[in-house]
């Protein structure tokens, strides 16, 4: 209970160490893309599981806190994204969220472990293939 | 200071302060923060890296980094981007926080001008009155068009 009170007091309050930034990212220099995913050409059906970053790309623990999310080319319609966690083929979702366009910050942040791979899918309501941009916000230093 | 203070302080500060105020940052008309005609898409400009916000010496000694306000432009081409807040002066480890947003193309001219609010928590406490700088990188080709954002800050958080 010290030690849980302790680092929330920490956490919350007197931390100069709290990050906040994105994945996928990138050091100065080199390109840092937004992950496109994919939604199947069937109404209210995921596309495949995309990676958003590596599991060697997850250096210490991470809270994500947030994600950015745009439908830049396909119709105007209700979509879903899931963000999920595991190795390829056997992702878990960690979170539903009814979207295709905006920013949003968690109320709730969900903790990954390092060293987890981070994956996203996609689905929409039209039918007809159709893609997503996403960036996760995670928080580290905690 | 013991913890029994410090989690007195956490409540007073969370709870029943009356002594934190909400400041955003410049005080004036906002800083517009471009892109660097020298980078590639999605990468940060590869020198003079931040735009100052505000100069050392400015926000208060300490203060709480409570968010971002973006707000977009008409862009020539859609783009999703980053911008990263800094604090002190340039160099390694002056990134504190990284907001990923996208702009879309305007359907008519200044339609597509909105704020995107990022309201953080927990927030990150900022010792000493550093300077707040920022830089941003697109997926869009470079150009004069960027953000103003503002920054948010708390203060008299613990107190």
């Amino acid at each position: 209970m010290f030690q849980m009170i302790a680092r929330l007091f920490t956490a919350l309050i007197n931390s100069t160490a709290l990050r906040y930034g994105t994945f996928p990212t990138a050091a100065d220099g080199v390109a840092a893309v937004a992950i496109t995913i994919p939604a199947a050409a069937v109404a209210w059906t995921f596309g495949a599981w995309t990676q958003i970053v590596a599991a060697a790309g997850v250096t210490v623990e991470q809270q994500i806190v947030g994600f950015t999310l745009e439908n830049f080319v396909g119709a105007l319609s209700q979509g879903e994204v899931e963000i999920g966690s595991g190795a390829g083929g056997a992702e878990a979702a960690l979170g539903r969220f009814q979207s295709t366009a905006g920013q949003y910050l968690l109320p709730s942040p969900i903790r990954v472990p390092a060293a987890t791979r981070l994956a996203a899918r996609y689905r929409t309501a039209t039918g007809v293939a159709d893609t997503v941009d996403v960036k996760l916000i995670v928080l580290t230093g905690f | 200071m013991g913890l029994v203070q410090e989690v007195q302080q956490t409540f007073l500060a969370l709870v029943q302060s009356t002594n934190v105020r909400r400041v955003v940052i410049p005080a004036g008309a906002p800083i517009a923060i471009v892109s660097d005609g020298a980078a590639a898409a999605n990468v940060y400009p590869a020198a003079n890296l931040h735009v100052t916000i505000v100069a050392a010496g400015v926000i208060t000694d300490p203060s709480w980094f409570g968010g971002v306000t973006i707000l977009t432009n008409d862009l020539e081409a859609a783009a999703f981007a980053d911008l990263a807040i800094g604090f002190g002066p340039d160099g390694a480890g002056i990134d504190r926080a990284e907001f990923a947003y996208y702009n879309e193309i305007a359907a008519a001219a200044a339609s597509n001008l909105f704020t995107i609010e990022y309201p953080l928590f927990p927030y990150i406490r900022v010792a000493g009155s550093l300077r707040v700088s920022g830089r941003i990188r697109k997926s869009s080709a470079a150009s004069a068009k960027g953000i103003t954002p503002k920054v948010i800050f708390y203060t008299a958080i613990g107190t």
